[in-house]
């Protein structure tokens, strides 16, 4: 008797769900898996329309002409149709989806089988012309701005076949410039992520665009790639200028530092060398940050990045472990740089600063003078995908030094080590795992003999724990003591699965670990470690990542501190 | 002499010895042959046969009886006689039972009476021999006289010394080097055994030949020396098409069959069955078929369709016996299924005279052909006549024909009179009238004519075209003059030139209705094909349009040249007025087209601004396939005139902009869209106006998303040029906007600064400080410049 019960709700359900669906209108009856709900024009073509008297009572050889149309971009291009005295029938046939992708003639550097969402995708021509848009800009990455692309849908194989042209490799030479000319546009030069005789990369003019942006000299800038009949490709750059300054209130959150808050006035185009000055507010819980600069760009050759760096700087810092004002005023020469995967910048310059602790360790006071150095290289792949991190690297180094005499007791030395790389494991496309591995590692120099210094403030040490480094601890949670390390090492590991969540979720596990000391140029014996998980969800307004370690401390001094879950959220920070 | 006399004595008398002993012989044999003829004998005697023949028996049994001195009967059997004369015969003969006698008359034999001929034949194989050119030369024309059957049945078969008839044959294979073997079962029979003046028989043959034919024939018929009856049925089966039909034939002075034979004839998926009676009489004199009537309802899906009364009667000539004098007359009727207008049944009269003549013989026979034909029908659909009249001499009958003269002339009055009717009449069929034209009515009249003078001239053709259709709010006048020439000597012109020149007089057209939303897919997007096909690039630039003139003989050159007496008015649902298009273009055989279609100068409104279109022209170079663009619309305000240029081409058209006082693009943008100089634009005005320019560079914005937004008043614009799609939010009324655009998906765009709207977006930046590894920080910005 169960049997029979259980055979009847099963064969009702399949029934059930198996069941044809019927769409009428005006004549025509299709049948098939589903109903097609037409679009308002759609329906006037196939119906008439009263404002139409021409397109009314049309043939029904006509009518099945554009319904080959209307289905067909709806994935159904095996329909058969045939007619009765009062009325047009429809089968639908199956429902195509599109099962494989095929290339011809593509250039070796891109290997276009790693493209995902190609399974079982609409069948449609609406998804042909995104995989052919898809197919035409992977080439413009790689070196063709005038790529042609021949597409073929083959119904039965349910098969892409795309046969591409890729044209003569270009290599970037003179950019035209159009547009508003109350700047030189020699300046805008000296943003370019690309120079002269660099293999062409699409990205690479964006990363420029934005570039400019970032420096808020233009409302727009972006390039337009002429392609000319005989094989000729011209790039003209044009702008919309911006008014010279500008006020912005930024809002941010997360968990370590609460709301974030930002105000910048800026003044740009002070001069023909486009100089600009910025005052900058930074509140959260934990900081509150007043910042002046000026940069002035010095040299003749306007499309120089050397540049004179004035900086005035105000900060509070209230950490749990100790509550500092900083006051600092400094001056450096900046350099910058492109070369083919990377962009660079140098600075280096004194810096004068005082610090007066509140609460923590001594000293209260201390005044310095500091020469402050700092290189830094980044890819473009990196900035590329800065909102989105899937590729790229990052490298700061970092160097001050107090001289004996200067402000100082001692010559001290603090260095540190900064890097970031990213990469999209077995590059796929779009990204399905990215690897993140991030790390970095300071100490202090002292003369001979010296482990410490009462020179070196609070604000200048190091501490290690939160959203930043180590996640399984609280922010500045180690060392247990307030004086903080004059060495760290730490390193961190994420591996974030792009899109295997619906509503763009996406699932990621991280290993920090790190190993400190607090001595100069000393690491002690205990290691620091937290595995954790998190989730990232790119909303349609920014970045919220939310992450859960647990901490761990090996060979732990017994009057250290014991770790536990920590739990991070934020509005905007990635990896 | 003695000696003489005695040699020749004895001469003599050696020779009559001898003579007596062949003599006796002759008549031991005569009257005792099975003392020769016997089983053993024969097979000794076949011994000496050549190699390829080859002869076995089961059993041979041959008995001869003297029915008188002179007469003998021969009673022959045998069981699995199997004979093989390689490669050209085999057979085999399971029974054969042969009753003959026959009696030496005038030292001749002579059949005196076939009891029996029963013969069992298994299978029988012919090789015919490979063919060789004939010895004789034979005129091409046929000799279709048919004599009486007395005269060709032969005079010695006396039929009443026939007996039992009886032949099977199980198979038999007709093999040939050049087809495929004609295979055949056979079955004769005498129905009556008792001897008479005539013999009735059966008859059931099957026959076939792979992938050419099959047929069958069940028949009963009557002989005797003076006719030949035959009644039954018979069936030929091919792939295209299948006749099954009762026989009625009758042989004597005249021959006359009737059928009505069933046809089944296979046009792509259709399947149609006809039923024509058929009568033919063929004489010494005289070949006269008749058919009809025969109707088809699935051929033509508006009505019937039906041939009635059409005959061909041919005189044949005297002497030579081909037609001399042939005449054709057939009716062809459509019924429509609806009652149209006062169209009831249409008919249509063919009818064709065709004579020849020959002079001369041999090599110097020359044959003249001349005739005429016409069409005629008084019709609601169709009026008009069409009629041809022409000779021609064909030399050279007997080995290569060769046409020595021609002349020949063809017109042609052709009229639609009511072009509503056709459209009833197709309306069903895949040939209807598409839409907007469905609605026309009016005339359409054609007027056609041909002249070939002589061989040595060029045929030349020349037919006008003309329509006179309108509608309540449409129009389609137009003259066509189509020009055929054919260069070089007929009957094989080294070259046909066709010219086409169609005016449009007065066109006026409604486009399909639209509305404010992208416009559907119209037609298949013809990258979607069911399996691979060779891309444009794989296949040679010519191929295509070369292909058609490799089946031809001769070189086909065209000119098509289409031009517009007035601009064409398109009329549009989204446009409160008509867009006037002329048209000026010569199209050759190569494919490539040149000339020029223009928009021409109307008043048009640019994001509810009152513009002026002045142009938009798309030329057609002769060395190009991508037709270019040019046009201009204007657009003023008390404080700047504007001129949007449109460039580049048809599949990349380039947006430019030009202004009275100069300003920017931009600034010419930020007019446009929102009546407003640039320093004058809010946050999101100002990146509208800066995706809205980008956008048009990139050729996002094809011609018809432009035309759609320009009617608009635009919110904004925002554009992703990753992608390039773009997302336009237009202002309906003061509470309503919409959104629209090419790409409505969430995808987040690379940039540093994303737009939300109005003063908010989204800024990207790496925070690096010097105690805190960097940090990747998103912040929600408002932002305003002064």
């Amino acid at each position: 008797m169960r049997f029979f019960w259980s055979l009847l709700f099963f064969s009702t359900f399949f029934a059930l769900t198996s069941q044809a669906e019927t769409t009428r209108l005006c004549g025509i009856r299709i049948e098939g898996s589903e109903k097609i709900e037409f679009s308002d024009t759609e329906h006037d073509w196939l119906c008439g329309s009263a404002k139409s008297p021409a397109w009314q009572n049309m043939p029904n050889s006509q009518r099945i002409l554009f319904l080959k149309g209307f289905l067909q971009s709806r994935g159904y291009h095996q329909s058969t149709f045939t007619t009765t005295a009062d009325s047009l029938n429809v089968e639908l046939g199956p429902l195509s989806t599109l099962q494989s992708l095929e290339v011809h003639n593509a250039p070796a550097q891109w290997n276009w089988r790693k493209r995902r969402y190609v399974k079982n995708r609409p069948f449609t021509p609406a998804t042909l012309d995104e995989i052919t848009n898809w197919a035409r800009r992977r080439l413009q990455e790689h070196g063709h701005p005038c790529p042609r692309v021949d597409a073929q849908a083959l119904v039965l194989e349910e098969k892409f076949d795309l046969t591409v042209q890729p044209g003569p490799a270009y290599h970037f030479g003179a950019i035209i410039t159009v547009g508003e000319e109350d700047l030189n546009p020699a300046i805008l030069d000296r943003f370019s992520a690309f120079f002269p005789g660099a293999p062409f990369d699409i990205r690479l003019l964006e990363i420029t665009s934005n570039r400019v942006l970032q420096e808020d000299l233009y409302l727009s800038t972006y390039y337009d790639i002429t392609c000319t009949a005989k094989g000729e490709v011209e790039i003209v750059r044009r702008m919309i200028p911006a008014k010279p300054r500008l006020l912005t209130f930024g809002l941010g959150f997360d968990s370590e530092g609460g709301a974030l808050f930002r105000s910048t006035l800026k003044q740009a185009r002070l001069n023909e060398t486009a100089d600009n000055l910025e005052a900058s507010l930074f509140t959260s819980l934990l900081e509150q940050t007043l910042t002046g600069k000026h940069r002035h760009y010095f040299s003749s050759d306007l499309t120089s990045r050397l540049h004179l760096l004035t900086s005035a700087v105000i900060k509070r810092e209230s950490e749990s472990s100790y509550e500092a004002m900083t006051y600092q005023l400094g001056t450096s020469l900046a350099f910058g740089w492109e070369a083919l995967p990377y962009s660079g910048m140098a600075q280096l310059g004194p810096l004068l600063e005082r610090t007066d602790v509140m609460r923590g360790p001594e000293p209260y006071q201390i005044d310095a003078l500091r020469i402050a150095g700092e290189i830094n290289l980044t890819s473009h792949l990196y900035e590329y995908f800065l909102t989105n991190p899937q590729d790229g690297w990052s490298v700061t180094l970092n160097a001050s030094s107090q001289v004996q005499g200067a402000l100082s007791k001692d010559n001290i030395h603090r260095v540190t080590l900064r890097h970031q790389v990213i990469w999209n494991l077995n590059e796929w496309d779009p990204p399905f795992l990215i690897l993140g591995w991030r790390g970095w590692a300071g100490t202090f120099l002292l003369p001979d003999g010296l482990h410490d210094s009462p020179d070196i403030p609070v604000t200048q040490r190091f501490f290690l724990g939160g959203d930043a480094d180590l996640r399984g601890f609280a922010r500045k949670q180690l060392p247990s003591s307030d004086n903080g390390f004059l060495t760290v090492l730490y390193q961190g590991l994420e591996l974030r699965a792009s899109d295997i969540l619906p509503y763009n979720l996406q699932p990621l596990i991280f290993v920090d670990a790190a190993k400190a000391g607090i001595l100069a140029a000393e690491l002690d014996s205990a290691i620091y470690y937290s595995p954790g998980v998190g989730l990232r969800w790119g909303s349609p307004i920014g970045t919220i990542r939310g992450t859960v370690g647990r901490g761990f401390v090996v060979d732990r001094d017994p009057s250290s501190i014991d770790p536990g879950y920590q739990f991070f959220i934020s509005f905007g920070k990635e990896f | 002499m003695k000696i003489f006399k005695n040699t020749l004595l004895i001469a003599s008398a050696v020779l009559s010895f001898l003579v007596a002993v062949m003599v006796a012989a002759v008549v031991i044999i005569w009257f005792y042959p099975s003392l020769i003829i016997t089983e053993n004998n024969i097979k000794k005697a076949l011994t000496y046969a050549p190699a390829q023949l080859y002869v076995q028996w089961e059993k041979l049994d041959v008995t001869f009886e003297n029915l008188r001195w002179n007469e003998k009967r021969v009673l022959l059997n045998s069981a699995d006689l199997c004979v093989e004369y390689k490669p050209q015969l085999s057979t085999c003969v399971p029974t054969v039972k042969i009753d003959v006698s026959f009696a030496v008359q005038g030292f001749k034999p002579v059949l005196t009476n076939l009891g029996e001929l029963s013969l069992h034949i298994s299978h029988l194989d012919l090789q015919l021999p490979k063919k060789t050119e004939p010895t004789e030369p034979t005129s091409l024309l046929p000799d279709l006289r048919l004599p009486s059957f007395a005269s060709l049945f032969p005079r010695a078969l006396d039929l009443k010394k026939l007996g039992q008839l009886n032949i099977t044959l199980d198979q038999f294979r007709l093999l040939s080097p050049e087809k495929p073997p004609l295979q055949a079962t056979a079955r004769l029979q005498r129905n009556n055994s008792a001897p008479g003046e005539q013999v009735d028989f059966s008859i059931t043959a099957q026959a076939s030949q792979e992938n050419s034919f099959t047929a069958t024939l069940m028949a009963q018929g009557i002989l005797n020396p003076q006719s030949l009856t035959v009644q039954g049925r018979t069936s030929v089966t091919t792939s295209s098409f299948k006749i099954q039909t009762p026989l009625d034939l009758a042989w004597a002075e005249v021959l006359t069959l009737k059928a009505r034979p069933e046809f089944q004839v296979k046009i792509e998926k259709l399947t149609e069955k006809f039923r024509p009676q058929v009568a033919l009489t063929w004489s010494q004199s005289r070949l006269e078929l008749r058919a009809g009537p025969a109707s088809s309802k699935k051929i033509w899906l508006g009505g019937e369709l039906r041939l009635s009364d059409c005959y061909i009667v041919s005189a044949l000539h005297v002497e030579k016996g081909f037609p001399s004098e042939a005449r054709l007359n057939c009716v062809l009727a459509a019924k429509p299924r609806k009652k149209i207008q006062n169209l009831h049944t249409v008919e249509t009269r063919l009818s064709a005279d065709v004579r020849l003549r020959t002079q001369g013989a041999g090599d110097a026979e020359v044959l003249t052909v001349s005739g005429s034909a016409g069409l005629e029908g008084e019709t609601a659909f169709l009026t008009g006549t069409l009629s041809a009249q022409g000779e021609a001499e064909i030399a050279d009958l007997s080995s290569e024909a060769k046409l020595a003269k021609a002349v020949f002339d063809l017109t042609a009055n052709l009229k639609i009179p009511d072009f509503t009717v056709w459209k009833d009449l197709f309306e069903k069929t895949p040939y209807a009238i598409p839409a907007p034209l469905h609605v026309l009515k009016g005339e359409v009249l054609l007027q056609a004519e041909a002249h070939l003078p002589d061989l040595k001239s060029p045929l030349s053709a020349t037919a006008q075209l003309q329509t006179r259709l309108a509608s309540k709010t449409q129009k389609l006048w137009t003259q066509t003059e189509v020009t055929v020439k054919t260069s070089g000597p007929m009957p094989k012109p080294v070259g046909m030139h066709v010219t086409v020149q169609s005016t449009l007089e007065d066109i006026r057209l409604e486009a399909p209705p639209l509305r404010l939303e992208p416009p559907p897919q119209a037609l298949p997007d013809k990258r979607f094909v069911l399996k691979a096909e060779p891309t444009i690039q794989q296949l040679p630039a010519a191929k295509a349009s070369s292909a058609l003139k490799d089946k031809l003989p001769f070189a086909l050159t065209w000119t098509v040249g289409v031009k517009t007496a007035q601009p064409i008015q398109i009329l549009s649902s989204l446009l409160p007025q008509n867009i006037p298009v002329a048209m000026d273009l010569h199209i050759e055989d190569s494919g490539l087209m040149k000339g020029t279609v223009a928009v021409q100068s109307f008043p048009f409104e640019i994001f509810r601004k009152k513009a002026v279109v002045k142009n938009v022209d798309l030329i057609f170079h002769a060395n190009s396939h991508v037709p270019e663009l040019s046009g201009q619309i204007n657009y003023a305000n008390p404080e700047v005139d504007i001129r949007i240029l449109l460039l580049g081409s048809l599949e990349k058209p380039r947006i430019e902009f030009e202004s009275d006082p100069p300003l920017n693009r931009q600034q010419i943008v930020s007019v446009l869209l929102f009546n407003k100089s640039l320093d004058e634009l809010n946050e999101e005005e100002v990146n509208s106006t800066a995706s809205m320019s980008r956008a048009m560079s990139d050729g996002a914005f094809g011609l018809f998303s432009l035309l759609f937004l320009s009617s608009t008043p635009i919110q904004s614009v925002s554009y992703n040029p990753v992608t390039k799609s773009y997302t336009a939010r237009v202002r309906l009324d003061d509470s309503t906007t919409l959104s629209m655009g090419s790409d409505f998906s969430e995808e987040r765009q690379f940039t540093v600064r994303r737009r939300l709207g109005g003063p908010w977006s989204i800024r990207t930046e790496l925070r690096q400080t010097d105690e805190r590894p960097d940090v990747v920080l998103t912040l929600l910005e408002w932002l305003k410049r002064f």
